[in-house]
């Protein structure tokens, strides 16, 4: 009976598009031996939010659509608009975005494409892209510790470049709206319940939840904050031993040998569907010939070189921000040499770190029911 | 046939627990005993198949932050009778129990014990990582400068020395450094055992005072050491007292109570 009791969990779970697509995961399971099994489970996820995000992609083709709307939020009929000899400012004025996390009514712009299932809910604020996320604004505003006679080595990299990439992908900064207690007030006891609110704000960040932070206007001054920098401070370093100590962790990046340009190239492809489905990845690698001296940064863009190979920027976090939106820190596959980094020259290996799937399908999925949530929409 | 489906079930049932688009703590839970359950009743029914749910509920959980449900389950994968590869049971037992001394080093007993005896699994990686684990159990960690992990197996130093209150190996180990950039945590750290080590006139100046001078009013645990320290710079009684610190920190931070110890030796 309680055999049957599972069997009929198993058969409601399938019913769930979650379940249907971890259902495949374990069908592989059962073939998979097990030194080959990573991270199955969240591979699962993430396949499935980026098949939804490519599907997407399909239907709307590229950009974002626009509609027009009266001041009471219905649609424009078409020969209504024709006839109006092209549009007026002020009709301009009432357009809408219906693109994910956009403006436009639900009775003019569906679900799927206010807060849709795939990654394209990474896009905010509404017509964001990844390149846009580099700025100090949205960086931390300290620098992964790396200098003196540890230049170059991983210091807390890691837990910099993820800890980064939570906030950028999940924090809604409202400066406008008050915090229900000030930080700065001089009274003790509500500067403490203040940091209190935050410190739990973080840990929802942490936690790959989607949170509003009122009353800070961007990361850059959050973090600049020293009640809240020692903890986030304490949250990278703790977030860089969770991935680099890890078993996988051993593994990722301890090979300073001169890859194949193919296995170069297959990563460039991974972290370019990566940026077109509007993340940031993050990339580890080795300098060659130096098997541990091991890096992690944030890939912010890419950019297409004159002679058709693509040219990797990215957002060290050894660097200040800025070098990234001008992609003055870049990776290059030169077909006789291999990978190159701008800073640090040739590369052994490279790979995307193994928090990246787990992450981002956990990530995406506390994005969309915020949406739903905020948009009047049935979360999934 | 019965064995299979049960099989099938049990690695669903954990296959939606363990969707990071589901998962929750409650979940977990509410999967976790049904699954256990029908676990002990059918342990003989499919064992390579029970060991390997171990080992990826290990994985997974771990992945999401659930390090004592994690450590469970590696557990139970590393005691199952299975003779497949358990390397990584063993590296993460001894991974997730860091942040205790007396775990880790029982942790670090085990996984000698088990590389020993299983050579052909030992890869030269897992011996650098055991050794330096073993540093770090013992408060010796072996520094080795550029290697991936030296900078937290040098934080890790740092921190027993200024738990044994030698400041000045501790400062020596860091070094003189551009902090710039670093964050407020590192800051204190430098300009609290530059001041032990090298005292009132050749303490260099204080990293964390432009952040207090842009937050003079903030109380958190940071600013009160700061303060203290530029008022006893410069020679005169502050505002501020061990005491105070003291609090604060053991309100916001109190794993990094031992530093009051150390400011109280100015």
């Amino acid at each position: 009976m309680k055999l049957w009791g599972l069997l009929a969990l198993l058969i409601l779970a399938a019913c769930d598009q979650n379940g249907l697509g971890v259902g495949s995961a374990v069908k592989n399971f059962f073939t998979t031996p097990v030194d080959a099994v990573s991270d199955i489970f969240s591979d699962a996820a993430y396949k499935r939010r980026r098949e939804a995000t490519l599907a997407q992609q399909e239907v709307d083709g590229v950009g974002e659509i626009r509609y027009c709307v009266d001041p009471t939020g219905a649609p424009i009929p078409l020969d209504q608009m024709n006839a109006l000899d092209g549009l007026a400012q002020g009709l301009r004025s009432e357009a809408c975005q219906c693109v994910p996390w956009g403006d436009c009514p639900t009775q003019v712009c569906a679900c799927g494409s206010l807060c849709p299932r795939g990654f394209d809910i990474f896009r905010h604020p509404a017509g964001a892209t990844a390149k846009s996320l580099s700025t100090p604004a949205n960086g931390l505003a300290f620098r992964n510790e790396s200098v003196g006679q540890y230049e170059m080595t991983g210091g807390y990299c890691w837990g910099h470049a993820r800890l980064t990439s939570q906030f950028n992908r999940l924090a809604f900064f409202k400066p406008d709206e008050p915090a229900p207690h000030d930080i700065r007030s001089t009274d003790p006891a509500e500067q403490e319940r203040a940091v209190k609110f935050y410190k739990g704000l973080i840990d929802k960040i942490d936690d790959n939840k989607a949170v509003n932070i009122p009353g800070y206007p961007d990361l850059q001054s959050l973090s600049d904050d020293p009640a809240l920098q020692s903890y986030l401070g304490d949250k990278m370093a703790k977030s860089w031993a969770d991935q680099a100590m890890s078993w996988q962790g051993l593994f990722t990046a301890v090979d300073g040998r001169k890859q194949s340009n193919d296995s170069y190239a297959r990563l460039f492809t991974d972290v370019k569907e990566r940026i077109d489905m509007h993340m940031q990845p993050t990339i580890i690698f080795t300098s060659r010939g130096s098997p541990f001296m091991t890096h992690a940064v944030l890939v912010s863009h890419y950019e297409m070189m004159g002679d058709g190979r693509m040219k990797l920027c990215l957002r060290d976090n050894n660097h200040p921000e800025y070098l990234a939106a001008t992609c003055q820190d870049s990776m290059v596959i030169d077909p006789s040499n291999g990978l190159e980094y701008s800073a640090w020259g040739d590369i052994g290996s490279a790979k995307l770190a193994h928090n990246e799937n787990a992450d981002a399908a956990a990530q995406a999925a506390s994005l969309q029911r915020k949406c739903s949530r905020e948009k009047g929409c049935a979360e999934d | 046939m019965k064995n299979f489906l049960l099989s099938f079930v049990l690695f669903s049932s954990f296959a939606v627990a363990l969707d990071p688009a589901v998962i929750s703590a409650q979940q977990i839970n509410a999967w976790e005993k049904i699954a256990l359950k029908e676990i002990q009743k059918h342990r003989t029914a499919a064992p390579e198949k029970e060991f390997q749910l171990y080992m990826v509920a290990g994985r997974e959980l771990a992945a999401h932050g659930f390090t004592d449900k994690s450590i469970h389950y590696y557990q139970q994968a590393f005691d199952h009778s299975s003779n497949a590869d358990k390397s990584e049971a063993v590296i993460q037992l001894v991974n997730l129990r860091r942040e205790n001394k007396v775990e880790l080093k029982k942790a670090l007993e085990r996984a000698k014990t088990w590389f020993a005896a299983h050579p052909d699994t030992t890869l030269a990686q897992t011996k650098d990582w055991l050794a330096m684990m073993e540093g770090y159990a013992q408060g010796k960690t072996p520094l080795i400068e550029k290697t991936y992990r030296a900078v937290w197996a040098r934080d890790a130093r740092v921190a027993e020395l200024m738990k044994e209150g030698k400041a000045e190996e501790a400062y020596k180990l860091l070094g003189a450094r551009s902090l710039q950039d670093a964050n407020i945590n590192e800051k204190i750290r430098q300009d609290l055992l530059a001041a032990v080590a090298l005292g009132k006139t050749a303490a260099p100046p204080l990293w964390c005072k432009p952040t207090m001078d842009r937050y003079p009013t903030s109380l958190t645990w940071s600013m009160r050491f700061c303060r203290y320290l530029e008022d006893w710079k410069a020679g005169k009684k502050s505002k501020e007292s061990i005491q105070s610190v003291r609090e604060q920190l053991k309100k916001e931070n109190p794993e990094r109570l031992y530093w009051a110890d150390l400011l109280e030796r100015l």
